[in-house]
């Protein structure tokens, strides 16, 4: 119980990451929950998304691999990936 | 749903930008008499975005090694190296390359963007680390995307976030290939390379250096921006091309490694396409010699650019952060960068549009690259154009209005 309610912390805590991170690249306010479409809902592009990783990467000092971002679409994607490499290191 | 729906937000972009005047991407030469002047629907332009460094496509000798090779050796190999072997003008654009880069082993690849291709699969993979700029030419990440190493990128000429990346592998087995540019080619900015040698030499792993634009342009004897900044003995491999300073097609890597020449029979984007037609590695060999012979092109080149450079900053203008044979204007807006493209054809200047994403930062571009072969008198008249039409656009401040706050 008490295991899961900190997961959900670190998780709230990381999509609010997410989501001053790509305030900051695209320059207007934006919130990330778990349900947000990064490409759809954000309307963010390619080269945009790279640097919103940049941003995550610096804060959260980790490398996300290229190959591993295939996979993401939505706020909780992103996530459980920098969640998953933070643990790693 | 077809096939091409998904891109039908590109198609409905480049509308936009097509109805906006003449096609950008699809401009249409009626010819091109030097390497410096051609037409455009009738009209005479001075021809500003070609990457024709030395000017040494119309080079007396480059071409006659070219005729001749075509007429020796026909117009094409009609296979790859390894099924149809060899011409010896191959092996001997490779042994001059090997030469003039004081290295053992060179490759020759088809085109530039194979040689990324081809490399950047091969000396890495699974369990490795591929470690890129983030501004890299797309021939690098799809080089990248081609091999099976991990795939990390740092911040655009940040030595200080390389390191952060090379000390987050730490312990973590796999080697470590670290890429970068002599001159990256949209805002023609150099790569702080005695800086990233430092950092290979603390952390290891090894570097490559694509001088793609940097060849023929930087360095005492134009070997590229690993020779001016005096760290050649740190870059494993260079990779470079033919279709700009040496004013044909190709690519090339080389390096001092043993066992460097086992990529021939494992390299595929070596293995299975058609090498280079003789008359192309013949007008190469010549043109690497031009080069070589006459270090007054790079002294030329490097006066054009600052030429250009400083007379764009002078008017107002938003250039890259020092003077380069690539001259980039940084554009206010996508609008007024596609009129201005426009205006510019019509004043008789050709350059290049370049529009995000292909673009750092999401700015649209309007792109120069400069040659030895041009003229003052057509550095100034394209200056002409530019205050001419920039002023018309609201990009710069009108002449008067300069002058009188200079004043």
């Amino acid at each position: 119980m008490g295991a899961a309610l900190g997961m959900d912390v670190v998780t709230d805590l990381t999509l609010h990451e997410i989501g001053l991170a790509a305030s900051r690249v695209l320059g207007r306010a934006v919130e990330v929950t778990d349900d947000t479409h990064i490409g759809r809902d954000l309307a963010v592009d390619s080269l945009a998304l790279m640097n919103i990783m940049l941003e995550l990467e610096g804060h959260f000092d980790i490398s996300i691999p290229l190959d591993r971002l295939a996979s993401v679409e939505t706020g909780g994607d992103l996530s459980n990936l920098v969640t998953d490499l933070r643990n790693r290191a | 749903m077809g096939l091409f729906d998904k891109h039908l937000a590109y198609r409905e972009a480049y509308q936009a930008i097509r109805q906006a005047g003449a096609d950008p991407f699809n401009v249409r030469f009626d010819s091109v008499v030097s390497p410096t002047e051609g037409t455009i629907d009738g009209l005479s332009v001075i021809l500003l975005g070609t990457n024709n460094y030395l000017g040494l496509t119309f080079d007396p000798e480059a071409i006659a090694s070219s005729v001749k090779s075509v007429q020796e050796r026909g117009t094409g190999t009609t296979g790859s190296r390894i099924a149809n072997g060899s011409f010896e003008a191959h092996v001997e654009l490779e042994e001059s390359l090997a030469k003039f880069y004081g290295r053992k082993s060179t490759m020759v690849f088809t085109t530039g963007y194979q040689a990324n291709l081809g490399v950047l699969s091969t000396l890495v993979g699974r369990g490795d680390h591929l470690i890129l700029d983030a501004d890299s030419h797309a021939s690098i990440y799809d080089g990248a995307r081609l091999g099976h190493a991990e795939v990390i990128r740092f911040r655009h000429n940040d030595p200080e976030d390389l390191y952060k990346r090379l000390r987050r592998l730490k312990d973590v087995p796999g080697e470590r290939l670290i890429v970068v540019e002599g001159i990256y080619s949209m805002m023609g900015d150099t790569a702080p390379l005695k800086e990233i040698a430092a950092i290979k030499r603390e952390m290891g792993g090894y570097l490559l250096v694509d001088e793609a634009h940097s060849m023929g342009v930087l360095g005492e004897t134009g070997r590229g921006l690993a020779e001016l900044e005096g760290v050649e003995a740190d870059v494993d491999f260079i990779v470079g091309t033919f279709s700009k300073s040496l004013g044909a097609i190709g690519g090339f890597c080389v390096s001092d490694m043993d066992d460097f020449d086992v990529m021939r029979v494992i390299c595929r984007p070596y293995m299975f396409t058609a090498s280079l037609p003789p008359a192309v590695v013949s007008s190469t060999v010549t043109a690497l010699r031009r080069l070589e012979e006459q270090p007054q092109l790079r002294h030329k080149l490097m006066a054009n650019a600052r030429r250009l450079y400083e007379g764009l900053s002078a008017l107002g203008f938003v250039t890259g952060p020092a003077a380069s044979p690539i001259v980039a204007v940084v554009m206010p807006d996508q609008e007024r960068a596609i009129a201005m493209w426009n205006m510019l054809l019509a004043n008789g200047v050709y350059l290049n549009l370049a529009l995000p994403p292909a673009t750092p930062d999401s700015r649209p571009l309007l792109r120069t690259s400069v040659s030895a072969a041009h003229s003052e008198a057509q550095i100034d008249r394209v200056l002409e154009a530019f205050a001419q039409v920039g002023a018309q656009l609201d990009v710069i401040e009108a002449p008067k209005q300069r002058a009188s706050a200079c004043g």
